[in-house]
């Protein structure tokens, strides 16, 4: 079998990965030989900031925190957490390289920007219960999703950019959205519900 | 003339410094005897993709943690030894090699693609490679049905050929 012309790039990636239904399966690569080339070495990752609430009751983490963690470009990944105070995205540098995931998490209060800035990293919401959200003139690198989550005041993406795409998949608005301006270069997804 | 060569058979720890681990569901383990991939489930069905995706029952769609190792050249030859523990009988399993021309993000575009199959019945098991070209559909040839535990895999780049190879039985790099 041969791949005839398959693309000029000198650059190569060796990845491995599964996908499953169930899991109960594992592999082991036993050795690794690569002749006429050396790897880069990976880059350095900071320990990301990570907590994870129980079933029943809520993990607080201070919003102060979360933006610290940002500003220092540590990733951040959150399950069944409650997010204490607003976080401002214009108060965490005017590019953000950190990779975001809040899964089941609550936002009892404002998650904004104040001002225009960038998200490089992947910003995730799964889940995810928010009140206000006013996140115009940032401009999301990556693609933006916010899964089953509920909006349940104030929402605004004014003139917000979307550059890798959106999806708001099983989400619902409380209050209409303001969706003006906005810009989405990549496929989006919006099977939302506005109560 | 000296040819260059990377070579880990996985115990030298000091080498681990050039796998970028990106987190997901699973879990990977670099030990003295291998990188060790455990596939576990999620609360929806993982996938290989990067991104979460919704399925068509609405479950959520993780995306699993990966290994990512990056390299620049233009005549190549990757060699490497697979064991797979496929034994319990649960629903779709499957474990993936790829090597991407490009970032790890270009594999659904220019890559090959080992993939070792199992599902409940046993005669779902398979081991085949999958071949993309972005001028070309996916092409996908089932390299056995009664796949071994131990694969060896071998793929080299002639500036701009790329040609898989496997065999059944494991050629381990340790001297």
């Amino acid at each position: 079998m041969k791949w005839e012309k398959p693309h000029g790039s000198v650059l190569q990636s060796l990845v491995v990965n599964s996908r499953s239904f169930a899991g109960g399966a594992a592999f082991i690569l036993r050795s690794l030989q690569i002749t006429g080339a050396y790897p880069r070495e990976a880059p350095q990752r900071i320990i990301p900031l990570s907590m994870i609430g129980t079933q029943s009751v809520f993990a607080e983490i201070p919003a102060n925190d979360i933006a610290t963690a940002i500003r220092a470009g540590r990733d951040v990944g959150l399950l069944r957490c409650s997010i204490t105070g607003s976080l401002d995205l214009a108060d965490l540098g005017s590019e953000i390289a950190s990779n975001v995931a809040f899964d089941n998490c609550a936002f009892p209060h404002g998650f904004y920007s104040s001002g225009a800035t960038t998200v490089a990293g992947q910003f995730t919401f799964t889940g995810c219960r928010l009140s206000q959200v006013g996140l115009s003139n940032v401009r999301f690198l990556q693609p933006f999703q916010a899964v089953g989550c509920q909006f349940a005041e104030d929402t605004r993406f004014i003139g917000t950019e979307f550059v890798e795409g959106a999806d708001f998949s099983f989400s619902t608005f409380q209050h209409r959205p303001f969706f003006r301006i906005f810009a989405v270069v990549a496929p989006s997804s919006s099977i939302s519900r506005i109560s | 003339m000296d040819t260059v060569q990377f070579t880990d058979d996985f115990s030298d720890p000091t080498l681990g410094r050039f796998y970028h681990i990106r987190p997901g569901i699973g879990e990977i383990v670099r030990r003295d005897d291998g990188l060790h991939y455990k596939i576990l489930r999620a609360h929806g069905p993982p996938s290989s993709r990067d991104n979460l995706t919704i399925d068509y029952l609405g479950r959520p769609q993780p995306h699993t943690v990966q290994v990512h190792l990056l390299f620049e050249s233009t005549g190549w030859t990757v060699e490497m030894a697979v064991d797979y523990e496929f034994h319990l009988k649960t629903n779709g399993r499957t474990a993936c090699v790829w090597v991407v021309l490009g970032l790890p993000e270009d594999r659904y575009e220019r890559s090959i693609q080992f993939v070792r199959y199992a599902d409940l019945p046993p005669s779902s098991d398979a081991l085949s490679v999958t071949v993309r070209s972005s001028s070309k559909e996916p092409t996908q040839t089932q390299l056995t049905d009664q796949p071994r535990k131990s694969n060896w895999y071998r793929i080299s780049r002639s500036d701009q050929n790329m040609e898989p190879s496997g065999a059944k039985t494991a050629s381990p790099l340790r001297q």
